[in-house]
């Protein structure tokens, strides 16, 4: 079971819709709550609707997600985003960007800890 | 069912208040009806699955309807502006010939028009639409928030026009009663012609 954690929200922001890209490029279609699970159970913590669906808005008019609305079998219509390519290429490049640049501030911040201690 | 009964039906999740806000929000930026339903679908399907208050998942309504930067549908352009500032200054000088004609019919003279009085008018009214046009947002805020000190502009930007027809000193135009009447009648036709396509056009956005 994945730790429930809340990150500070300037953490989140950098990595954040990356990190949504990826949940909607192996789960699309899937709608907003569905990322939402996604990024909390990846141990993101909870990330609230205030962030969550202007950050999807943002990618949508960037057009590195696509948009559609499908019927709730039970409950309301659910708004549901799939990933277009310039987005899968964008996660493929920036994604390869972060995945260097958090290697190096772990590297630095836990080298500082070493030393500390 | 009224537009409200419809919003609370299809968002039975999410607190009545909160919704209000956002849709008032949503409007002074003129974002569009379609537009405002998807937001409100949206919040209403993550608060079906979530099932806590909306203020803790979603916080401020008004905070949120602003970070969401949809955009404004409503906006007039350039073009738009200016053919509304003709309109209405067809619609103000037709109306004035059309009133001070028919006056005339009836006094047995002619109409008297204030030149000066009646260009005051068509400024006041043409800076009055442009600011709508451009500053939309900042005034429907200032009405819907102020109303009180809203109405008491408004009042005073009335009377001072309706005032400046007859009290501005100046040279007046004497035209005959059944030219005032034919102008001011061919003026408005057009304007009639412009009223008429918008509500075309909104009866069309509606359907």
């Amino acid at each position: 079971m994945t730790e429930i954690t809340e990150w500070p929200a300037q953490w989140l922001r950098g990595p954040l819709s990356l990190c949504a890209l990826r949940v909607i490029a192996e789960s699309g279609p899937v709608h907003g709550y569905g990322i939402a699970r996604a990024l909390e159970d990846a141990g993101l913590g909870s990330i609230g609707g205030g962030t969550l669906y202007p950050m999807l808005g943002r990618l949508e008019r960037d057009a590195l997600v696509t948009t559609d609305w499908v019927a709730g079998e039970n409950g309301p219509a659910k708004k549901t985003y799939t990933i277009t390519s310039l987005g899968a290429e964008q996660l493929e490049q920036e994604g390869a960007r972060w995945a260097r640049f958090s290697t190096a501030t772990a590297a630095l911040i836990e080298g500082a800890s070493k030393e500390e201690r | 069912m009224s537009i409200d009964d419809q919003i609370r039906e299809r968002t039975p999740h999410v607190d009545e208040d909160w919704v209000d806000e956002l849709v008032i929000e949503l409007r002074l930026k003129g974002v569009s009806g379609k537009s405002i339903g998807g937001t409100l679908l949206e919040v209403e399907a993550h608060m079906a699955e979530h099932g806590e208050e909306v203020f803790d998942v979603f916080g401020e309504a008004k905070v949120y309807a602003a970070s969401l930067e949809l955009p404004d549908d409503q906006r007039l352009s350039l073009p738009e502006v200016v053919r509304l500032c003709l309109v209405t200054i067809l619609a103000m000088v037709g109306t004035t010939l059309l009133i001070g004609g028919t006056a005339a019919v009836f006094t047995g003279g002619v109409a008297e028009i204030n030149l000066v009085g009646l260009l005051v008018q068509v400024g006041i009214v043409v800076v009055a639409v442009v600011a709508l046009a451009v500053w939309s947002e900042s005034l429907l805020r200032f009405i819907t928030e102020r109303t009180v000190a809203a109405i008491i502009v408004i009042g005073a930007l009335f009377a001072f026009v309706v005032a400046a027809a007859s009290l501005m000193p100046g040279p007046v135009a004497e035209v005959p009663a059944w030219i005032g009447i034919v102008l001011g009648g061919l003026l408005l036709l057009p304007v009639h012609r412009e009223h008429a396509a918008a509500q075309g056009g909104e009866s069309c956005e509606g359907g």
